[in-house]
């Protein structure tokens, strides 16, 4: 997904000229594309994540369209202050581009995890999150570029295969039960909601890769309108304080009456790592627990 | 602008800080009075100050405490006014204990001990990017050399050979709770960041010859400037002088009217 993000950015920059990117001495392999098409605007200031976004805020200032590029964990945990005094506070269009979320980089353990990004950022003032659900969708989201104050925080995963899913507003919702992903989580989604069929309950699949305010409103007003009654979130983030959790904020400020399920990291991921099932199945919701917590739900709604 | 018309806003600046802090009974007064004249100086060179020109230069106090020191000499440069002054850390006011861009002439809001440089790093950055000869003048203070994003923004501007940055350390040798070679003994930064790749000077911080000098010599480098200000906290002031406590302290009605004594032209030289 990163390289065909990184594509795009180039396109972009060629129409651009504010497009500056800043990485933190990472992305070998994908990175030379831009560095190669706009040496001047292209910037390696080393391992220097929190800098790099006072930076990026200065640059920002002064009329450029900065965008900060590092590991997701690197990109949020390490510099959430400067990010928050910074772009967020000031409204500076400043792009951070997170590569790797939740348990992405299974091998490589807790330091490389982002499993509460969108809970630091989420909630900020105009600011907005996208998670394309898949590499094309992520090239399409770069060359589109940004037109908003703020900060955007681009959440991209790294071996996500094209995704099978629908888009949130794709098309009306014709299930009570609705397993709503989150970005590069459209594979669970539809693990879960097979599992959910052949219990006999229906449930759609719907995927979201942009949250921000006006996204948020969209959604609850979708699913109150199309008359969702069960919801289950899926996310690679924590189960508390993500995707989710803002969701169901929004619903229940506007009086929802459903039961939410959330899929996602329930652990703290320390202990016996692998490769990518290896570490969901340790670390995260057990699908036959999400069954049961919708069982559940509908049997009280009924 | 002369330097003796600059020695008279410091006067100013140094009567302004002493008035805010006792109205409001707020402290940092020792921090502001530490750079009275480093503000003047480095206000004085700013172009476009309180413009939106794409193109002005840009002044960051990253030590954003100092913030009266700042209002002061915003004030000694037309862009606030005395009644503006007035309403320091009065309920409604823009004029809070650090500073916001809601005021003319500040470009980003400090408070946060080691950002203010990473800011002004990048606005050096997109200065020389637009290429429109805009320069940047930071105001740090010796406490933010514990900070790692302090070194992070050294080394980027010596890599990005940023000789339009100037920043001036207020070398008062304190910090919030002790001598700074007692906390984190920073004795050695000057000649680190010098071997970073930075032109680095020293010069006498209250002196504002010996400042615009420094200043001029500054503007000839073909790299990124470190003044080293050698200043007293509390500058001016006996029993704020170089004591940690007034760091915080508000003053009592004695201590502001002696304050205002000592601060006078004749007695600070």
């Amino acid at each position: 997904m990163r390289a065909e993000f990184l594509d795009g950015l180039a396109e972009l920059a060629h129409n651009d000229p504010r497009v500056v990117l800043i990485t933190a001495d990472l992305g070998f392999g994908s990175i030379e594309v831009f560095a190669e098409q706009h040496p001047t605007r292209f910037f390696n200031l080393g391992v220097t994540e929190q800098a790099i976004v006072g930076v990026a805020t200065g640059l920002a200032e002064g009329g450029y369209l900065p965008y900060c590029y590092s590991i997701a964990s690197f990109s949020i945990a390490r510099t959430f202050e400067f990010l928050r005094n910074g772009p967020i506070a000031h409204r500076f269009p400043v792009v951070v581009v997170g590569i790797g979320p939740g348990l992405d980089y299974s091998f490589d353990g807790l330091t490389h995890f982002a499993l509460e990004d969108i809970g630091l950022v989420g909630g900020q003032p105009e600011t907005t999150i996208i998670a394309p659900v898949d590499g094309a969708s992520a090239r399409r989201f770069a060359a589109n570029g940004i037109d908003h104050a703020g900060l955007t925080y681009f959440r991209l995963a790294r071996n996500v295969p094209p995704s099978q899913t629908e888009h949130f507003l794709a098309r009306s919702i014709d299930t009570s039960c609705l397993v709503l992903g989150f970005g590069d989580s459209s594979a669970k989604s539809i693990e879960i909601s097979s599992k959910l069929s052949t219990h006999g309950i229906a449930a759609s699949v719907r995927m979201v890769d942009i949250l921000n305010e006006g996204s948020l409103l969209a959604i609850v007003e979708t699913l109150i309108k199309s008359q969702v009654r069960v919801l289950v979130t899926v996310e690679n983030h924590y189960v508390s304080g993500g995707f989710g959790t803002m969701i169901a904020d929004a619903l229940m400020a506007q009086n929802w009456r459903g039961s939410l399920v959330k899929w996602g990291v329930e652990k703290l991921p320390v202990g016996p790592l692998g490769d990518s099932k290896f570490v969901i199945e340790k670390y995260c919701t057990p699908v036959s627990t999400i069954l049961d917590r919708v069982l559940s739900s509908v049997e009280i709604l009924r | 602008m002369e330097n003796e018309q600059l020695e008279s806003q410091c006067q100013v600046v140094r009567d302004s800080i002493l008035d805010m802090a006792f109205r409001a009974s707020k402290g940092h007064v020792g921090s502001a009075l530490s750079v009275v004249e480093i503000v003047v100086c480095g206000l004085s060179i700013t172009r476009g100050l309180g413009s939106d020109l794409n193109s002005r230069d840009r002044f960051v106090l990253s030590k954003g405490h100092a913030a009266s020191a700042l209002y002061a000499g915003l004030l000694a440069q037309g862009l606030l006014t005395k009644e503006d002054l007035e309403t320091y850390c009065v309920s409604g006011s823009m004029l809070a204990t650090h500073p916001l861009t809601q005021i003319p002439g500040i470009d980003f809001a400090t408070g946060s001990l080691g950002q203010g440089i990473t800011f002004a790093v990048g606005a050096a950055l997109a200065a020389k990017m637009r290429a429109d000869g805009g320069q940047v003048f930071c105001v740090l203070s010796d406490s933010e050399i514990n900070e790692g994003s302090t070194w992070e923004s050294f080394m980027i501007a010596s890599q990005l050979r940023l000789d339009n940055l100037l920043v001036a350390l207020d070398y008062n040798g304190q910090q919030a709770l002790g001598f700074t070679n007692e906390v984190l003994n920073i004795g050695g930064a000057p000649k680190a960041i010098e071997l970073l790749g930075w032109n680095v000077q020293r010069c006498a911080g209250h002196d504002v010859n010996a400042l615009m000098d420094s200043i001029g010599n500054a503007r000839h480098s073909k790299l990124p400037s470190l003044i080293v200000c050698d200043t007293k906290s509390g500058h001016g002031v006996d029993y704020m002088e170089e004591k940690i406590e007034w760091h915080y302290l508000p003053m009592t009605q004695p201590q502001y009217e002696s304050a205002k004594k000592q601060i006078r032209w004749e007695n600070v030289q």
